[in-house]
């Protein structure tokens, strides 16, 4: 397969368009708010935009995008915590018009959003993107052993707060 | 109806919508902030020539003795033996240094011949050694030098170079013979980053951030001679 290089403006819009749902959705997992998240995708296509990358295909897009914008997001949580700064307007910010969740999905999302961005690594490689333990351990530069510990913890995290069980391997 | 109780989790993220506008507004806070970033001032220009290195990366990278395994019958053996052999060779290249006048030939697993070539190669005291798995051609060696923490990675025409999150643009770098270079974060922690390839063989050089650029030449060219 021919590599995806993002010379033009047409390039980079059309890459645009196939990734910015998702990384928005990666970013606000881990900012839990509209504006830091739009603002951590934003840094994540302008590194893309400024850089000379060029992409095998999809898949390695995806993965770059996602291995960058966990990194962007945590130095930027490591950042407000360092300057004992709140989440940017998080509580002027209007309330997200989501459809009616079947299934209470809205519980289960805020219960993503409460676990600590260590485990929500793990979490949204495995149940997001599907990879397994092993690849997760290599796109994170972990232990296979380490990533199956976290998706543990975070598994039991999500019972104790769900009262449901999020299956095993 | 979700009948998979883990569906629920991914249709759980696939209900977050960002507010309205907000594809076009970013889009537009991107080109500003890329082009604000594109008036700073460069240190060294920019060539488009080669491709970033994380255009080489696929799909894994290449895995490290003792840390991944493939199968259960495999992982006695990447588990214990190959760090035990790894162990044993640095012993023997411990015990060989105190002999006057010769440079130890380590015995690797792996591929002896990478291994012993990237050995020869490093200058300085070599803290950690590590080979690929299962045949592959793959060698990294940690050394101390001139009291910098480094990592070389030597890679066989077949391997994919390992990713690391590119914080700068890599670019030819004539100081360096050419050899592209970029600052890159692993593991929260920020390194330069030099990759040349010479005889079907790639080097990866990850260095601390904070050393100098003469020290780096010093080391790049100790490493190339």
């Amino acid at each position: 397969m021919s590599e995806t290089a993002l010379r033009t403006d047409a390039d980079f819009e059309a890459f645009y368009e196939r990734h910015w749902l998702y990384v928005y959705r990666l970013c606000y997992t881990y900012m839990c708010s509209e504006a830091d998240a739009e603002d951590c995708a934003e840094d994540v296509f302008v590194k893309v935009l400024n850089g000379t990358f060029s992409f095998k295909d999809e898949t390695h897009e995806r993965k770059w995008l996602t291995v960058t914008a966990i990194n962007l997001c945590k130095d930027r949580l490591k950042s407000y915590a360092h300057r004992n700064v709140d989440s940017l307007d998080r509580e002027d910010m209007p309330e997200i018009a989501a459809p009616e969740p079947e299934d209470d999905l809205s519980e289960v999302r805020e219960a993503v959003l409460e676990l600590p961005p260590k485990l929500k690594d793990v979490i949204w490689l495995y149940y997001f993107n599907g990879y397994s333990t092993d690849e997760i351990a290599t796109m994170l530069d972990r232990p296979p052993s380490t990533v199956r510990n976290q998706m543990r913890d975070a598994r039991n995290l999500l019972k104790e707060r769900l009262k449901t069980d999020f299956g095993s391997e | 109806m979700i009948d998979n109780k883990e569906d629920r989790i991914r249709e759980s993220i696939d209900q977050i919508e960002p507010a309205a506008g907000a594809k076009e507004r970013m889009l537009e806070n991107i080109r500003r902030k890329a082009a604000a970033q594109a008036e700073l001032p460069k240190e060294t220009e920019i060539k488009t020539s080669q491709p970033a290195e994380i255009s080489r990366v696929n799909e894994e990278k290449p895995k490290r003795a003792g840390k991944t395994a493939k199968s259960s019958g495999t992982a006695w053996l990447l588990r214990w033996a190959l760090p035990i052999a790894a162990c044993l060779c640095l012993l023997t290249l411990g015990v060989l240094k105190l002999l006057p006048g010769k440079k130890p030939d380590p015995v690797g697993v792996g591929t002896d011949v990478l291994t012993a070539g990237t050995y020869e190669q490093v200058p300085g005291e070599v803290t950690d050694i590590s080979f690929g798995a299962d045949g592959a051609e793959y060698t990294v060696v940690s050394f101390v030098y001139k009291g910098w923490d480094c990592v070389l990675y030597k890679l066989g025409p077949k391997e994919e170079a390992p990713v690391f999150e590119e914080l700068t643009q890599p670019s030819e770098n004539e100081a360096f013979g050419g050899a592209v270079y970029c600052e890159v974060r692993r593991d929260q922690k920020k390194y330069q980053k030099l990759m040349w390839t010479e005889e079907n063989l790639t080097d990866i050089l990850l260095v601390p951030e904070q050393m100098k650029e003469d020290v780096l030449r010093g080391l790049y060219r100790e490493l190339t001679k």
